[in-house]
């Protein structure tokens, strides 16, 4: 283990999780994250190696057969994902989470659906969201289905602040996004954990990735292949693709 | 003749607000809990002794005695929703759908034979709302009992489509129809929309049985025909849209009456009448499968 970072508590810590979609079928085999406060997390690997499986165990879409999920002294294995909320925790997935035939301005109200009756709160979140974002402002009351795939990002964005999570979880916010946008997305990102929010982030995008991440887990066939800090590994995107590729090539060869 | 025709638009109207009410609770049950109801019109039947009973036992005048029966159905089907539909939202059960069709059948089935028990088998008639009728179109008549069943079956599509639009709770029922896993995301707790779900499908059926009765009677048999035709406007309305089924019921209502009006030989044409609605299905399903008002595909899961 790195000695490098001093220590932080971290916001979510996971130990050890086995999970599988179908019982007797292993995806995850024994995986231990965190997500520390200030610090963008990315977890790396190949295609199908259980990344996103992860997020959805972390999240309780996927009830881990083993392990454990805590926030501080609070054991969050086995909460349900819509209590996650509750707990601090938001979860981003890897197609945006928004209501395709509700408006913008129905959407942002749905994220503040943990807070709802307090309605001068719920007021001023939406109002601050279209001043962060002014496109969402310009097309409230157009149908979030209408929106382009980076408007989606950022209104899911804008709706998953609204009850102040301490972690977020993000798969794949780039993914069929256009280059253009996909620098604002990491910047927003960037921003959160300025703002001291606890990051762990899944992506296929290794370089916008590592660009931006203070920690990294490299992932292989659902264990932990490799984790450190960012700066251990260098500033050589391609020798890390290329030392897991590698590996992966020589464990299937052999 | 013209007169004629006229008066049974008007009959088809109310019918087809009828249908609207049944159907569109069968439609809110589908989209959010994706599974057909197939004891709706039994529900339907069961509001409809609800009010019955509220009238006869407790001495509740006619009008309130609607919404205390709609009040006793959302209940008596959230009920029927924790008892019975429970294991669908349980990773366990694989075969959702088959489920969920199997339970609600032998539901129908036997919440009309606890009613030949309990309610007996004989026509019962409640009270009119309004006695008399209104003289229109030189000489025809139409019962005050049709214009109140009309009149309020009317206000209740109007507070349910504010309901479903304006109200926080509408809007994570809609949330939820388009994604659990979305919904859950921002923190809405899909088990208690299954529920609402239920309970304001089972309560617009358990109104549009109540509002009827006085017209109609009540028996124990009287929500198979409303079934049959609430699953042909579900379908025309496209399924899972509140608008497209309303517009679907009104239409239905007031075409199937024409047609029963306009039948060579009236007095078989009401016999007809279900064989004319499952005719425009077909046609329907023929030529565009998703329905009239369609938005979306929807997927059974």
């Amino acid at each position: 283990m790195p000695d490098t970072l001093p220590a932080i508590e971290s916001s979510l810590s996971a130990r050890n999780l086995a999970a599988g979609y179908v019982s007797g079928i292993e995806i995850l085999h024994g995986v231990s994250v965190d997500a520390v406060p200030g610090q963008i997390r990315c977890v790396l690997g190949p295609n199908g190696t259980g990344k996103s499986t992860l997020l959805k165990v972390l999240f309780g879409f996927l009830k881990p057969s083993t392990g454990e999920i805590r926030s501080g002294p609070t054991v969050l294995t086995g909460v349900a994902p819509h209590a996650m909320g509750r707990h601090g925790v938001a979860y981003l997935p890897q197609r945006p989470s928004i209501f395709p035939f509700l408006s913008v301005e129905v959407n942002l109200r749905l994220g503040a659906w943990s807070f709802r009756r307090r309605h001068a709160d719920v007021k001023r979140k939406i109002e601050r969201a279209y001043a962060q974002f002014p496109i969402l402002g310009e097309r409230r009351n157009q149908t979030a289905g209408t929106l382009s795939g980076g408007q989606q990002r950022q209104l899911e964005f804008a709706r998953s602040l609204f009850p102040e999570p301490k972690v977020f979880l993000i798969d794949e916010p780039t993914a069929s996004i256009e280059p253009r946008i996909t620098a604002q997305i990491y910047e927003l990102i960037r921003g959160l954990a300025r703002d001291g929010k606890a990051i762990l982030l899944v992506d296929q995008n290794i370089k916008g990735a590592l660009g931006i991440a203070d920690y990294v887990y490299v992932m292989r066939t659902g264990s932990l292949y490799t984790e450190g800090p960012r700066t251990e590994f260098g500033d050589d995107v391609e020798l890390l693709v290329s030392q897991w590729l590698y590996t992966h090539h020589a464990a299937k060869t052999a | 003749m013209l007169d004629y025709i006229l008066i049974q638009a008007a009959n088809g109207l109310v019918i087809g607000v009828m249908f609207a009410l049944i159907a569109t609770g069968l439609t809110i049950i589908f989209s959010i809990l994706k599974i057909v109801n197939f004891a709706h019109g039994e529900i339907y039947m069961m509001g409809g002794y609800f009010g019955y009973y509220v009238i006869t036992l407790l001495g509740v005048p006619p009008f309130p005695a609607v919404l205390v029966a709609m009040a006793i159905t959302f209940l008596f089907s959230i009920g029927l929703e924790r008892g019975l539909l429970t294991p669908l939202y349980s990773p366990r059960i694989e075969r959702k759908a088959d489920y969920g069709i199997l339970i609600t059948f032998g539901l129908s089935v036997f919440l009309r034979n606890i009613a030949i028990i309990l309610f007996g088998p004989f026509p019962l008639r409640p009270p009119s709302f309004i006695e008399g009728s209104l003289a229109v179109f030189g000489g025809l008549m139409i019962s005050y009992d049709r214009l109140v069943a009309a009149g309020g079956g009317l206000l209740l599509l109007v507070a349910l489509i504010w309901f479903l639009n304006r109200t926080v709770w509408g809007q994570a029922l809609n949330a939820v129809s388009q994604s659990r896993e979305s919904a859950s995301i921002v923190g809405i707790n899909s088990e208690r929309m299954y529920m609402l779900a239920f309970g304001v499908g089972g309560a617009l059926a358990g109104g549009a049985g109540a509002l009827i009765a006085p017209i109609y009677s009540l028996s124990p048999s009287m929500g198979l025909v409303p079934d049959t035709q609430a699953f042909v406007i579900v379908i025309l309305g496209g399924l899972g849209s509140v608008s497209g089924t309303i517009i679907a019921a009104l239409l239905l209502g007031i075409s199937q009456n024409l047609f029963i009006a306009l039948l060579p030989d009236p007095s078989r044409g009401p016999s007809y009448a279900n064989a004319f609605g499952l005719f425009i299905m077909m046609l329907v399903l023929l030529f565009r499968p998703t329905g009239i008002f369609g938005r979306h595909a929807v997927a059974m899961d």
